[in-house]
């Protein structure tokens, strides 16, 4: 209960204050920020809620953001273009998924890693298509709809704000439901979800055809709001990146997921200034996050609310999850 | 036929490094079940360090050599000790993410001491070519593939027989039992790390001198690494030197014969294909899981 | 004669050079107890994972009140009404009790993935119906003081007693239980023998792997003798204990202890 409110508050924040403090710097990180969160989001789906790490996320971000800009050049309404390119993505996601899936232990890791750089190989070598190194200009915006006019950087921050608030959203339906449950149990261990009747492939490939669709929707986000792509913003460290917000967030969790988009989008702008020092100081949070705090920010918050509910006499709450 | 025989010496050269740098990756991963991210970056230091001290401190490339490996096997150690064992009980996947906090900090602590630009490492050989026939062949290609041919019979020898070989094979085989048998796992992981860390130092001041030396040139060195465990199975040390020629081999014909671009897709595509079909590596035999 | 609920016909697995099972042929009927002893190594628990789809046979048939499951994936097993527990308890870690036995009920919810997302009602009816109904078995077998407890942080009764409800609550027909003893007191254990009973009475039918003879005795109906993989012996429990091979295989060197049988 106190977590949705907590939830809505956040979401009356974030309608409310650009409009008192427009600032297009601001509303820039903003937008980048919430771009980070709906694929961080998206990557807690697999790794988080099912468990199987993947080192390859940034693949489907750049297959959802080449294809729509791709299909949008074409002609395509760019609201059409996204959606289609999620589906292409799903499908990138069954193709893979469902042989390697199968597998167990670090190697579904390792092969999303092979797949995450053979996504990126083809976009930097197919010139014809992606025009390679030289990237891709030209992209549309999103055709305006009444009362939304996307040149507006605010506009375009509104928009975010509500693929955000819907997959939020996808995510909690997904965890509370059989899904969800089936996910957590093949998380826990494999073996005991079968016996208890899960079709474990099934969900596995399901939650990484997801998983890939929600990147790509942030791909397209991405591509119409840049309007300008290349492949260096797809490699792999790109997805590296993914999976470190989404730990120092709090793996599984969607709260987590969140705070772990914005807090390392804004950190990084922050650190900005300190461009040398910037990446180490990240390793090194990465170091400490892992040893002193493995449920990341989203793990210590519930720690201290835990510590607070006892302060207030009404004995620990469980606000995790 | 020449042709095909220089492109069989550069595909063992870059066979030689590849083994070099996935035995430590072998061992650790069967021993910890670990994926060690971190494990390109000892190569890229061992070719930062080699190269820092012939040019600066003036010292021949022959001693560089087994220098470099012995501050990069510190190096392992420190890394191990300060990362990864304060998560010898947490899950897994803690171990794997900690090890790209590692390279992060490697790779930029390196970019802030040597900045980002490309170097050389000069070495004796690389101007030298031996003729047989018509076939050149560069010194420092015939180097690297005989120092690593030595090295890793070294290894191997080491690990076959030596006591320490032993107990590391059985943590590799199955720490739990090793530890009931009264192996002393701390001191063998540790002493793993080292001999990893410093094999793949010793790839990074061999191949330095023919391709550059950068801060990330670890990043990729790790992930084929990954592709030479896979195919050799993971813990397997034998099938990893056959997995590191096999792919250094088949890499360069590939980009000899069809195309430079795609070269690196070849690796992945490999180590997919070894997943799906032969997933426990090429030469092992899938085990059922104990219920 | 009622038909066997369970039988497998020369059923064999072999681990490498390793015969697992050998070629073994049993039936169960339905509404026993029937227990599935032998030394340690005989090849109980892979009987066990065969039956459940986790290991493949290398030869041989099994059959589900007709039907033949020989090939049938684990899930889908669990479906039609088998399921089990295991000698290493498999609890979901950091998972309450409560969530344990709720995935139990998976198969039993017919919604889809728009329904959850639009919760719709029947979605919020089956969903109601599911936790209704583990409730009501935490209720009927005195777990609701460790609802919302982590399970594996449970002392090992609690645990062994979990995993039965949870198995339980698939809607399981058959229910394999392997070594629910080990690691029980003796009070523990004679409320063990009345919750075995107890499922048996209530129409199931119940396959034991149990070390501890005296439970054994108390509940079992029929008995499977295995030693290095082979059936050994099939009958009650006087029947297989007066049998000088199965004393011999399952007290090996011990022989002496026979007597105290
Ligand atoms: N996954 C496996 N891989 C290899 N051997 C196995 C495996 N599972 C069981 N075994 C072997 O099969 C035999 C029977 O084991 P098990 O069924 O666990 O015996 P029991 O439950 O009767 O004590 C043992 O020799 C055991 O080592
Ligand atoms: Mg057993």
């Amino acid at each position: 209960m106190k977590k949705n409110l907590l939830l809505a508050l956040l979401v009356l924040f974030s309608i409310g204050f650009p409009l008192f403090m427009s600032n297009d710097y601001l509303t820039h990180i903003l937008i980048m920020a919430g771009i980070n969160v709906i694929l961080v989001l998206s990557l807690n789906i697999i790794s988080g809620f099912a468990g199987q790490i993947s080192l390859g996320h940034a693949a489907f971000f750049g297959i959802g953001a080449y294809a729509s800009a791709l299909l949008s050049m074409q002609g395509l309404p760019v609201w059409i273009a996204g959606i289609i390119a999620a589906v292409i993505s799903a499908l990138a996601g069954l193709l893979v998924g469902y042989p390697v899936l199968r597998l167990r232990g670090h190697f579904f890791a390792i092969a999303t890693l092979g797949f995450g750089e053979i996504v990126h190989l083809i976009i930097n070598n197919w010139v014809k298509v992606t025009r390679g190194p030289m990237g891709l200009s030209g992209i549309p915006r999103p055709e305006s709809i009444p009362g939304l006019d996307f040149s507006q950087k605010i506009d375009y921050y509104f928009l975010i704000l509500l693929l955000v608030i819907l997959v939020i959203y996808l995510s909690n339906r997904m965890h509370k439901s059989k899904m969800g449950r089936a996910l957590s149990a093949i998380r826990a261990d494999e073996i005991t979800a079968r016996t208890m009747g899960v079709h474990v492939a099934y969900y596995k490939v399901t939650a990484f055809a997801w998983s890939a669709a929600v990147a790509a929707i942030a791909g397209a986000a991405y591509a119409h709001y840049v309007l300008f792509l290349s492949p260096e913003t797809f490699k792999g460290a790109a997805s590296i990146n993914i999976l470190l917000m989404l730990l120092i967030g709090g793996i599984g969790s969607v709260l987590g997921s969140v705070l772990g988009g914005l807090f390392i989008t804004v950190l990084s702008e922050y650190l900005r200034a300190f461009a040398q020092y910037q990446m180490i100081i990240y390793g090194v949070l990465i170091v400490f996050v892992v040893i002193f705090a493995p449920k990341g920010l989203s793990g210590l918050l519930a720690k201290m609310a835990g510590l607070f509910g006892r302060w207030n006499k009404r004995g620990a709450t469980n606000i995790s999850n | 036929m020449v042709e095909f025989l220089q492109q069989t010496i550069n595909g063992l050269v870059m066979g030689s490094s590849y083994v070099l740098t996935a035995l430590g990756l072998t061992l650790i991963f069967g021993m910890l079940d670990m994926l060690n991210f971190a494990h390109g970056e000892l190569l890229m230091a061992g070719a930062f360090i080699a190269t820092t001290l012939v040019e600066v401190f003036h010292v021949s490339y022959l001693v560089a050599i087994p220098v470099s490996m012995l501050v990069v096997a510190i190096l392992g150690v420190i890394m191990h000790r300060l990362a990864f064992h304060p998560l010898r009980n947490s899950e897994r996947v803690n171990l794997l993410v900690s090890s790209l906090g590692v390279s992060i900090i490697l790779q930029n602590a390196v970019q802030l001491i040597w900045g980002p630009d490309p170097r050389n490492l000069p070495s004796p050989f690389t101007n030298l070519q031996i003729s047989f026939g018509g076939l050149g062949i560069n010194q420092q290609r015939l180097f690297v593939v005989l120092v690593s041919i030595l090295l890793i019979i070294l290894l191997y020898y080491v690990i076959q027989k030596s006591k320490i070989g032993i107990a590391m094979r059985a943590c590799a085989f199955d720490m739990d039992v090793a530890k009931l048998m009264g192996i002393k796992a701390n001191n063998i992981i540790m002493f793993t790390f080292a001999i990893g860390a410093s094999l793949a130092a010793s790839a990074g001041t061999l191949l330095a001198p023919i391709f550059s030396v950068y801060p990330t040139m670890g990043v990729m060195a790790t992930v084929k690494a990954f592709v030479v465990v896979l195919m050799g199975g993971v813990g397997n040390i034998t099938g990893a030197i056959a997995g590191g020629f096999i792919l250094g081999l088949v890499e360069t014909y590939a980009a000899g014969y069809w195309s430079s671009e795609y070269k690196d897709v070849i690796a992945f595509v490999i180590m997919i294909l070894v997943l799906l079909l032969k997933p426990a590596g090429l030469f092992g035999k899938q085990v059922q899981e104990k219920v | 004669m009622a038909q066997p609920i369970l039988a497998t016909e020369n059923l064999a697995l072999h681990f490498g050079g390793v015969v697992a099972v050998d070629k073994v042929s049993i039936s169960v009927k339905p509404g026993q107890i029937f227990g599935l002893i032998g030394p340690n190594g005989a090849g109980k628990t892979t009987m066990f994972n065969l039956l459940t789809g986790i290991y493949k046979p290398t030869s041989g048939k099994m059959f589900f009140k007709g039907k033949d499951i020989t090939h049938l994936p684990t899930h889908q097993i669990t479906e039609l009404g088998i399921s089990r527990t295991f000698q290493n308890i498999r609890l979901l870690k950091g998972q309450s009790v409560f969530e344990n036995i709720l995935i139990a009920t998976h198969y039993h919810l017919k919604y889809n993935f728009v329904s959850a997302f639009f919760s719709t009602p029947k979605y919020r009816s089956q969903e109601q119906k599911a936790k209704q109904m583990v409730n009501a078995l935490l209720e009927q077998y005195h777990l609701t003081q460790y609802k919302d407890e982590i399970a594996s942080d449970l002392p090992q009764g609690i645990q062994r007693k979990v995993e039965i409800i949870r198995a339980l609550a698939t809607g399981a027909e058959l229910v394999f239980l392997d070594e629910p003893a080990a690691g029980l007191n003796p009070v523990e254990t004679s409320e063990l023998m009345a919750l075995i009973k107890r499922i048996r009475d209530e129409g199931k039918t119940v396959l034991l792997i149990e070390h501890d003879m005296k439970l054994v005795k108390g509940v079992c109906d029929e008995i499977a003798v295995l030693n290095f993989g082979q059936l050994i012996d099939q009958g009650t429990y006087d029947q297989v204990t007066k049998n000088p091979r199965v004393v011999q295989a399952y007290l090996g060197r011990r022989y002496e202890n026979a007597q105290s049988l």
